[in-house]
């Protein structure tokens, strides 16, 4: 702040008399009278200026540690699925612009390695009949992608897992119907040796489960440590049903605690 | 009828001796009531939007991980500092005018933020990075029009309300505002979310805000900005109206007793920014650890709840106790409630019932919110009081007003630090990586609350450290009688 006299300038006398702006009516009536505008807007356009600055030099410092990706804007628009008559333009139009500016774009991994394919396979919901639905408008999406020439659809992520664990994990028979048709092992491990069926069998995702089978997915197979995707339905499916009692009712869907009865059942029938 | 209330033995009832106290409100007319649903049904609007806003902001407008809760920050910035702005406006230009300013800033900002990207991306053709230039400057519009509610409804509550109902008067506008954040959570934000899932869900909560903020604004259309309960205040006023927020600084930035007070707030930081963290980090964490349809709106009413029972319940009680050590007491258990999400969700397996990770997590931030929110309730009416106390007698305004100084320089820090840490510890999907054992203990979200719970827990060692230094000017035995210096102390925050 500039200092004139050992004054503070801004504490100097108000210069613009600006009471105009109130009508004669107004100004009986409230009984205020020789309004001085200018130093308040002279304090006002400081502090915004100062806000500016503070803001500017935060996003800064952000910008430094901040992990960006150049899909970030077109996995945006994938999450917020906004198709209206079999179309969505925008995204359209990102994912043309990111082609012809971005070498690879389309197999791009972001700072947790994943690719816009793995985005577009992925939803977190407690109730399946929501990532049922989510599946059916994923699957636009997923086509979008699956149709750009040069995509890579076997990427894996920091972890290992390909789109199909996460279409798995999230519940999704449709998208992970398409991925193996797209040519995704249906039996490929991460690198803790989980399967796309035993993560939908953890889940208790009975649809993805049963769509696995069918496309040929391997329910013998074990992790290092002996879990199988049965072992894992029991262990989850069991600890998921307790979520009925009156302390977990916000977490606890009545659908998935059937499906994960009927995952034990489908998982138990090759066996015998 | 408002002297039989005061004639009328005080009941040994803690609930029926609080709302006994509303029957002074008698007195007060029409704008008064006018004024509370102004501020019930702009509170709704804030509370249903700061309850959704980081994750509106990341899965309707695109903006990345570590934006969100950055602008949020900002927001929060931009609120703080435009309040400080324009809080002298209200007297100059009446009641009626501002709300109109206000208003009309604040729909208009709220409107832009409603449409989201979509303006910039379907209308004009932009990229989505450039249609969040839209968004931020629906965010910057729509703060400068929220900045001018707080004075605005605080300044119409005290001309409306006589000198005997005045504290009264405050003490309902509060609870009433509690009221309306605790119904924007379990009222509003989760049965919209139930019915629309996901960004659409988000957004639905946005535009229910919007029309809130509509009818508060017709409401403000009757208020009758002339009438003034105390009619030697309209004098008062006119002298007020004099003050400018910088002129405030000014005056007292050289006074001792101030720059101690600048320290002591500096000291509470740690666990203040805490305080924001319910709006700016949470609504992510329980979302991407639990499930996106997760009852946010539920867990964020536990707050007003809480509130709300210890303003009835606990506040009398407490006035028996030392101001400092209840200050230091209640950020000591807000802090230490952060201990609850930082260690790993495996340790809660010990407790029968607890067998999976959502189920820890969901004990955890259960158990967090009611004790945090105890915490609050025992620090932020002794804080006010305390900002009161070191303020020399003629500017206990001036003070109180100039408290929000440090938290200029917090709030978009903290914006930034959030940001990173739920981009590094808590991104989206972490719940898949949690489940298979892919997440180590220094890229959880467990860690991420370790650093908070270190910030947090700064803040009252350094003032039990400091405590001789910086908070024994004006010990509360000094004071005769703490019932009526609270009385005017709610008038005073009021008016500061």
């Amino acid at each position: 702040m500039k200092m004139k006299n050992g004054r503070n300038l801004l504490l100097k006398k108000p210069r613009h008399n600006i009471n105009f702006l109130m009508d004669t009516k107004t100004r009986e009536k409230s009984g205020k009278r020789n309004i001085h505008w200018g130093p308040i807007l002279q304090d006002m356009v400081i502090l915004m200026a100062a806000m500016g600055v503070l803001g500017y030099l935060s996003k800064e410092v952000m910008e430094v540690f901040e992990t960006k990706s150049t899909t970030d804007s077109l996995v945006s628009l994938i999450r917020k699925e906004d198709v209206k008559n079999n179309v969505d333009e925008p995204f359209a139009r990102e994912l043309k612009s990111g082609m012809k500016n971005h070498e690879d774009f389309i197999n791009t991994h972001d700072n947790t390695g994943r690719t816009p394919l793995m985005w577009s396979v992925y939803v977190n919901y407690n109730n399946p009949d929501e990532t049922l639905k989510k599946d059916k408008t994923r699957l636009f999406y997923l086509n979008e992608l699956l149709k750009v020439p040069g995509i890579r659809v076997n990427e894996q992520d920091q972890d290992g897992f390909t789109a199909l664990h996460w279409a798995a994990w999230s519940g999704m028979p449709a998208c992970a119907e398409r991925l193996v048709r797209a040519g995704l092992d249906v039996n490929a491990r991460e690198n803790t040796g989980y399967t796309p069926l035993m993560l939908a069998s953890m889940r208790g995702n009975f649809e993805t489960v049963e769509k696995l089978l069918q496309l040929g997915a391997d329910a013998s197979l074990a992790r290092p440590n002996g879990e199988t995707a049965a072992s894992l339905a029991d262990n989850h499916g069991e600890a998921y049903h307790k979520r009925s009692s009156f302390v977990y009712t916000l977490l606890y869907s009545e659908k998935r605690d059937e499906d994960y009865d009927k995952v034990r059942d489908l998982l138990s029938k090759p066996a015998q | 009828m408002s002297k039989t209330t005061n004639e009328t033995p005080q009941s040994g009832n803690p609930i029926v001796r609080y709302f006994s106290e509303f029957g002074v409100l008698k007195e007060c007319g029409i704008n008064f009531w006018l004024t509370n649903f102004i501020q019930f049904f702009d509170g709704l609007a804030y509370f249903t939007l700061i309850i959704v806003f980081a994750l509106f902001l990341k899965d309707y407008c695109g903006f990345r991980d570590a934006d969100a809760p950055f602008w949020v920050g900002m927001y929060t910035l931009f609120l703080s500092l435009f309040v400080f702005a324009v809080g002298t406006i209200c007297d100059i230009i009446g009641l009626k005018r501002t709300y109109l300013v206000g208003f009309s800033m604040l729909i208009l900002g709220r409107l832009i933020l409603g449409l989201g990207s979509d303006f910039g991306m379907r209308l004009l053709d932009l990229s989505q990075d450039h249609s969040r230039y839209i968004v931020i400057a629906g965010i910057a519009i729509m703060s400068f029009g929220s900045a001018f509610m707080s004075p605005c409804i605080s300044t119409s509550v005290r001309r409306f309300t006589t000198l005997r109902a005045r504290p009264t008067g405050f003490n309902f506008y509060y609870l009433f505002m509690n009221i309306g954040a605790l119904l924007a959570g379990v009222a509003i934000v989760d049965p919209i979310r139930a019915h629309w899932s996901g960004p659409e869900g988000l957004q639905m909560v946005v535009n229910f805000g919007t029309c809130c903020e509509v009818i508060a604004f017709l409401f403000t259309r009757f208020v009758n900005e002339n009438f003034y309960a105390v009619p030697e205040e309209r004098i008062t006023t006119e002298k007020a109206s004099s003050r400018r927020p910088l002129q405030l600084i000014g005056e007292v930035i050289r006074e001792r007793p101030f720059q101690k007070l600048l320290v002591f707030l500096v000291l509470t930081l740690g666990v203040r920014l805490v305080f924001t963290l319910q709006f700016m980090i949470m609504p992510q964490y329980y979302t991407r650890t639990i499930g996106d349809d997760f009852q946010l709106g539920f867990m964020n009413s536990l707050n007003p709840f809480i509130i709300i029972t210890g303003l009835i319940v606990i506040i009398p009680i407490l006035k028996y106790f030392s101001t400092v050590k209840l200050m230091i007491w209640g950020m000591s258990i807000s802090a230490a409630s952060l201990i609850l999400m930082a260690i790993p969700p495996e340790s809660y397996f010990i407790f029968p019932g607890i067998d999976t990770v959502s189920q820890a997590y969901f004990i955890a931030i259960f158990l967090q919110i009611i004790i945090f929110a105890f915490g609050e309730l025992l620090f932020s009416p002794r804080f006010s009081e305390y900002v009161a106390r070191v303020a020399p007698k003629d500017k206990v305004a001036s003070y109180m007003s100039l408290a929000g100084l440090p938290m200029f320089i917090a709030k978009p820090v903290n914006g930034v630090v959030g940001g990173l840490l739920v981009s590094y510890m808590c991104y989206d999907g972490i719940a898949a990586k949690i489940d298979t054992g892919h997440v180590s203990y220094w890229c959880s979200p467990e860690f991420m609350w370790t650093i908070y719970l270190i910030m947090a827990v700064i803040s009252p060692l350094a003032i039990i450290l400091t405590k001789d230094m910086f908070v024994s000017d004006h010990p509360e035995e000094d004071v005769p009688d703490e019932d009526e210096e609270r009385k005017e102390l709610a008038t005073q925050e009021a008016q500061a």
